[in-house]
């Protein structure tokens, strides 16, 4: 048989009506001492999850790409030249796919500070949006990847 | 007693809503068979009453009075209690800081089941001794009060249990005593 809430209630009036609200073994000051305990703990912030999203956005600030160096040269008699003419185009290229990386790089973690400012810890669903439009940004970097690698 | 640095009005817009969806949650709960490692569990490794406390986990919630009455309850009053409160998260911030507290009051007899499957709610329902409406409760109701109405209650039932279970040894001598009387007739004959 389970006890319902309105015999909970009915217990609750009881004990006041007879003027014993709380049982005497438990602790008079205990109430005061939970409530501020308990103000203490709300106070805080988040264990490990404010800290471990500020060393994340602080490690994806130091980011940066790092081009690649082509061959310049080649053992092919007289290729030597294409091989630099190519190697140039190729290293312009890939500074400026490098460079848009770093400038997403700094986007990305420049919304993450301003969306940890305004107060990470909204409802479900706003995790779930912020998730969603980190995802749609993972998916600009594997492009660009991709075009790098094209 | 809110988590600072939240929006409480977030979470008022979003109550109505979540209210309704955990009514009728409950609802859809009684016809779902209770999840069985839930069952084990709350069968095998628990010995004492369980009090069932359902609500959305999220400021304003009084989340800390039932913490607060399930630390004098476990410590004070019904040392073998489990205190088990389920409901959604509304607010993950607000269910890590009750965590945390949680851990800092070495409280082991609760249960904060976020999120938890149908099945499991009517896994704690199966094995709950007393339910309680934190919500439905006058706001200046302290932890205190709390734990000693729900040890009253858990007392009151402890008593109506060993009634239950004294009737049949009552019942014994009388029909045992009905019985050689029996073989005792067949014997005179």
């Amino acid at each position: 048989m389970t006890a319902t809430h309105d015999d909970v209630a009915a217990a609750l009036s009881a004990r006041r009506d007879s003027g014993h609200g709380v049982d005497p073994r438990i602790p008079v000051d205990l109430d005061a001492e939970l409530n501020a305990h308990w103000g203490r703990v709300a106070a805080q912030p988040p264990s490990g999850t404010l800290d471990t999203a500020l060393g994340s956005i602080a490690s994806l600030r130091q980011w940066r790409a790092t081009p690649t160096t082509p061959a310049t040269t080649s053992r092919v008699p007289g290729a030597s030249v294409a091989h630099r003419a190519i190697g140039a185009t190729v290293r312009r290229h890939e500074q400026l796919m490098a460079a848009q990386l770093d400038d997403l790089v700094d986007r990305v973690s420049t919304a993450l500070s301003a969306v940890l400012a305004a107060d990470l810890a909204g409802p479900v669903h706003d995790a779930a949006a912020l998730s969603g439009r980190l995802e749609l940004l993972t998916q600009r970097v594997d492009e660009l990847r991709r075009e790098q690698r094209s | 007693m809110t988590h600072s640095g939240r929006s409480a009005d977030s979470a008022d817009d979003t109550s109505a809503h979540e209210t309704s969806a955990h009514e009728t949650s409950a609802h859809e709960t009684s016809a779902v068979t209770p999840d069985p490692l839930a069952v084990n569990h709350l069968t095998t490794q628990v010995q004492g009453p369980v009090v069932l406390c359902e609500t959305p986990i999220g400021p304003g919630r009084r989340i800390d009075c039932i913490i607060g009455a399930a630390q004098a309850l476990t410590t004070w009053l019904r040392h073998d209690a489990l205190v088990i409160v389920a409901g959604p998260v509304l607010d993950v911030w607000e269910l890590d800081a009750l965590l945390r507290w949680c851990v800092q009051l070495n409280l082991v007899g609760i249960w904060l089941a976020a999120d938890p499957t149908p099945a499991t709610v009517a896994a704690f329902r199966q094995r709950a001794q007393c339910i309680v409406a934190i919500d439905a409760l006058d706001n200046d109701v302290t932890p205190s009060q709390l734990a000693s109405a729900i040890a009253d209650v858990l007392a009151a039932q402890d008593l109506a249990a060993q009634d239950l279970a004294a009737q049949p040894t009552e019942r014994a001598p009388s029909s045992l005593t009905s019985a050689v009387s029996s073989s005792d007739a067949c014997e005179s004959e």
